[in-house]
């Protein structure tokens, strides 16, 4: 495969909390698992095995220049918009995805075969 | 965290894992080595089901040591000094044995003041111990009563039906928040929860002034020590006071739909998952063009979608007729998450059977008790100290008998004095004891806990500044209107 070396995956992300307690349910949990995240990101580094993937933990300071396009959305959504996916700062999918619907559209932004 | 964005192909070669096949395997270490480092300990679901469950903590049981030690020296006082136990748990006096009728209610033993601080001191123990010895039992019945609503009926079917606002809405959030044991100290989490749920802005505003205003201990409280006419006038105002705040802003909510124009900070709300998703879609759409989204792009239906979007506060129609993600105007690096629980129960007790049910509200009665024991002890020693140390002309010349003045000062008093729901009702029977009048009393019980300095510089963070006038106008003059009418209802009836 023809992979793009110089392009960065972002995964937005907000660890899993239970905002009113452990193992409460009115109000959580909220943010992805371990299991969720180590999920997406051996998904996407099976498939792109040259693209360097970033975790962002959304819950810590963000950057102002490179997270601006997730930051926008994410003060918009809150935290309910993780995770979001960004290819070279544009953002690409916002909300857990549907990881056959995701490929196709990053391998598009790669510019890699889907 | 985010410093530590992680090049998973360079730290797989770091952990000696650098074969490109064992790519979802590398994922996996570099994940946990990561979150192993301690800077994004995330708790497992089993570790989480180990902490679950009320456990008090040592100051819970502190403060009910602390309380049955203080109730006991209060009875043990009063049969040690010779003293009338009845008048000390009906009326809450340390008094003689064999006074009757109004002197009865009035009378208790002589507390100079002086310099000897640590005598003072022991006066305002004592006297604050006679204090709990009468409210102690109506604190009880209203736990009791507090835990039957919670386990007995659904509270999140009730927040359900109350739609987009209106008087039916906004008389269920008043009646909902009149009946659940909430200190006004959490007001703030509890209005973010609330629109986060989803529920608008008129119906929030009628709970968030009646659940401090109002509660079924208190009630109770208010009855059982001030008497059932000021209880009623009580629940009256409050209802009041919450049913028109609430119209007015269901009124603006209906001309501007966008809550940003109320609000100064910003809630996301939970959707529903087809209007999330739909939401999700606009906002990648929106991401790329900042400038707006035209509604033809999101497909069919997506006008009546985007409004909904507007009314959450997520998206707003531009001038030329397109859509773009609300500016948020925040220019923080940090993902600012404004949210908190509705603290209304889930009704999960509802499946159980009777007897489960009588379990739970006395298992719920008893913790409601253990958690609020700490108000209880602050509400008697405050009142022993106005016992002790507030001299009874002072209190007479600015807040006794009927006049109009008397209730305007007591509302001021109450605004300015930052009183917690609970201890309301044991000082008002201090400064009642000391000469305030009816009206007055009554305004103070509406102002001390519903509206005080601490939370209108609180809500002033989130509400803007027509929202906060309301909020603090009616109050002011609900609590001044309430306390005139209750006098001139007590003039007329006697």
């Amino acid at each position: 495969m023809n992979e793009t070396t110089n392009s960065v995956i972002r995964l937005y992300y907000q660890p899993q909390s239970f905002p009113c307690g452990p193992n409460s349910a009115c109000c959580g949990p909220v943010g992805q698992s371990e299991e969720e995240v180590r999920g997406y990101v051996s998904a996407l580094v099976n498939r792109f095995p040259g693209v360097q993937v970033e975790l962002i933990d959304v819950s810590q300071k963000l950057r102002a220049g490179r997270d601006s396009p997730a930051l926008k959305i994410l003060n918009t959504f809150g935290t309910a918009a993780c995770p979001v996916f960004t290819v070279n700062d544009e953002v690409i999918s916002i909300g857990p995805p549907a990881m056959s619907e995701l490929i196709p559209l990053l391998a598009e932004k790669l510019q890699v075969k889907a | 965290m985010n410093e530590k964005a992680t090049n998973l192909t360079s730290l797989a070669a770091e952990d000696g894992v650098a074969n490109a096949a064992d790519a979802g395997a590398t994922g996996v270490s570099t994940v946990r080595s990561w979150a192993s480092s301690g800077t994004a300990a995330v708790e497992t679901p089993a570790a989480a089901a180990a902490h679950a469950g009320f456990r008090p903590t040592r100051t819970m049981w502190l403060y009910l040591a602390a309380v049955v030690a203080m109730y006991a020296s209060g009875v043990l006082y009063a049969w040690v000094n010779g003293l009338s136990l009845g008048s000390l748990f009906l009326f809450g006096l340390l008094q003689p044995p064999g006074l009757t009728g109004q002197e009865a209610r009035l009378t208790e033993i002589e507390t100079p003041l002086s310099w000897n601080i640590p005598q003072v001191l022991w006066f305002v123990y004592i006297k604050g111990a006679a204090v709990l010895v009468e409210l102690f039992q109506y604190w009880v019945i209203g736990m009791l009563i507090a835990a039957a609503l919670i386990v007995f009926v659904s509270w999140e079917k009730v927040k359900a039906k109350m739609g987009y606002g209106g008087f039916g809405s906004n008389l269920m959030a008043a009646t909902a928040g009149a009946v659940i044991p909430i200190c006004s100290c959490g007001i703030v989490p509890v209005l973010a929860g609330m629109v986060q749920a989803g529920i608008p802005l008129g119906p929030t505003m009628a709970f968030l002034i009646a659940a401090p205003m109002l509660n079924v201990p208190t009630v109770f409280m208010t009855a059982g020590i001030l008497g059932w006419p000021m209880a009623i006038g009580r629940i009256v105002a409050t209802f009041g006071i919450a049913l028109t705040v609430g119209e007015v802003l269901a009124r603006w909510q209906r001309k501007h739909r966008n809550p940003r124009r109320f609000l100064k900070i910003h809630i996301a709300p939970r959707l529903s998952p087809q209007l999330q998703q739909f939401a999700f879609r606009f906002g990648v759409l929106a991401a790329k063009h900042p400038d707006g989204v035209r509604p033809d792009a999101l497909g069919p239906g997506s006008e009546a979608k985007l409004v909904m979007l507007e009314e959450s506060g997520l998206a707003e129609q531009t001038p030329q007729g397109l859509w773009r993600l609300v500016d948020t105007a925040d220019q923080s690096t940090s993902v600012k998450e404004v949210a908190g629980c509705m603290v209304l129960p889930t009704g999960q007790a509802v499946n159980l059977s009777l007897g489960q049910k009588f379990a739970e509200m006395f298992r719920m009665g008893l913790r409601l008790f253990i958690q609020l024991n700490g108000y209880l002890l602050l509400a008697v020693l405050i009142a022993g100290a106005i016992k002790v140390l507030l001299p009874t002309n002072l209190i007479t010349q600015w807040v006794g008998g009927t006049a109009l003045n008397s209730v305007l000062i007591a509302s001021v008093v109450a605004v300015l004095a930052y009183v917690c729901t609970y201890v309301e009702v044991p000082t008002a029977l201090a400064l009642m004891s000391k000469g305030m009048g009816p009206g007055a009393t009554l305004a103070y019980l509406l102002g001390g806990p519903g509206l005080s300095l601490p939370s209108i510089a609180m809500l002033s963070g989130v509400f803007r500044a027509r929202v906060l006038a309301l909020y603090v106008g009616v109050s002011f003059l609900g609590c001044v209107i309430a306390g005139t009418l209750y006098n001139w209802v007590m003039l007329v009836f006697k």
